[in-house]
């Protein structure tokens, strides 16, 4: 088993590192290639919220990236924006509302920098083969899981077209 | 062609080069689009569009990586050249990124083509 933990700046210009570690840590653990961009992009994008939710409320403090690899590769974001408390469903929510909440607060015209809200979220649930969401008071954690023996599910939460 | 890649977007790891053709104005980017990089393709854009160039390609075979904040700008794009009465499409045939489009929903509003001529041969 294997464990990496982050704690990024909130700035844009770490999220990339934390896909680097969720690359690491798909190839060591032989996933096949769809299934490491789905990991990838997951972890960016969770990421990508949660860096953008600090920006937007003024917190300095760290984002947390948690990488475990076991049976199964489990990542957990979490940031520091106190929301409502809930679980499950409920969680996802009140975490979409937030996200789709979040504008730059040193832009004019910039609305679409904000990372939005229901792409996000989007992204997040159509790629982790496993998600689990809770929200409080003391800010919020996205896991995400994977299991590589199962080959992962690319594409399997794709809305049909 | 007219090339704007600068030292700053170097760094950034997106790059972007513009050119013409016909009334397309054809934007190619490389490498990474995302909530660090997808400021340097709104400005593109703007700047496209503030030039009065509102019909727009833009190139994703060379795009390594794409998440929501570069779909954001994608969409603010596509707003700003309709509000002037233009248009914006896609040229993308990765499996991995035509999979974002999908699941967000944005293949319904974007027009996807497998080349830059086939979307100006579609535009027609």
């Amino acid at each position: 088993m294997a464990s990496v933990l982050l704690r990024i700046p909130p700035e844009a210009a770490f999220v990339q590192l934390t896909r680097l570690v969720a690359a690491a840590m798909a190839r060591k653990s032989l996933v096949d290639e769809p299934v490491l961009d789905d990991i990838r992009l997951a972890v960016g994008q969770a990421c990508a919220r949660a860096v953008s939710a600090h920006q937007d409320q003024l917190l300095a403090d760290p984002v947390v990236v948690g990488f475990r690899d076991d049976d199964t590769i489990e990542v957990t974001v979490s940031d520091r924006v106190g929301l409502a408390e809930a679980e499950g469903d409920a969680a996802m929510e009140v975490l979409t509302e937030a996200t789709s909440a979040i504008r730059p607060r040193d832009s004019r015209d910039l609305y679409e920098l904000a990372v939005p809200g229901a792409a996000a979220i989007a992204l997040i649930r159509g790629l982790a083969e496993d998600l689990t969401v809770t929200t409080g008071p003391t800010g919020s954690a996205v896991q995400m899981r994977w299991s590589p023996q199962l080959g992962g599910a690319p594409g399997g939460r794709e809305p049909s077209s | 062609v007219i090339a704007r890649q600068t030292a700053e977007e170097a760094r950034v790891d997106l790059s972007l080069e513009t050119r013409q053709e016909g009334d397309y104005a054809v934007v190619e980017l490389t490498g990474e689009v995302d909530v660090y990089t997808a400021p340097k393709l709104r400005e593109c854009l703007v700047e496209l569009v503030d030039d009065g160039r509102h019909h727009l390609l833009v190139d994703l075979e060379k795009v390594e990586f794409l998440d929501s904040t570069a779909l954001g700008v994608l969409v603010g794009g596509l707003k700003r050249v309709r509000s002037h009465g233009g248009s914006m499409s896609l040229v993308c045939t990765q499996d991995r990124l035509l999979k974002i489009f999908r699941i967000t929903g944005l293949t319904k509003v974007f027009s996807i083509f497998d080349s830059v001529d086939a979307a100006i041969s579609a535009a027609g």
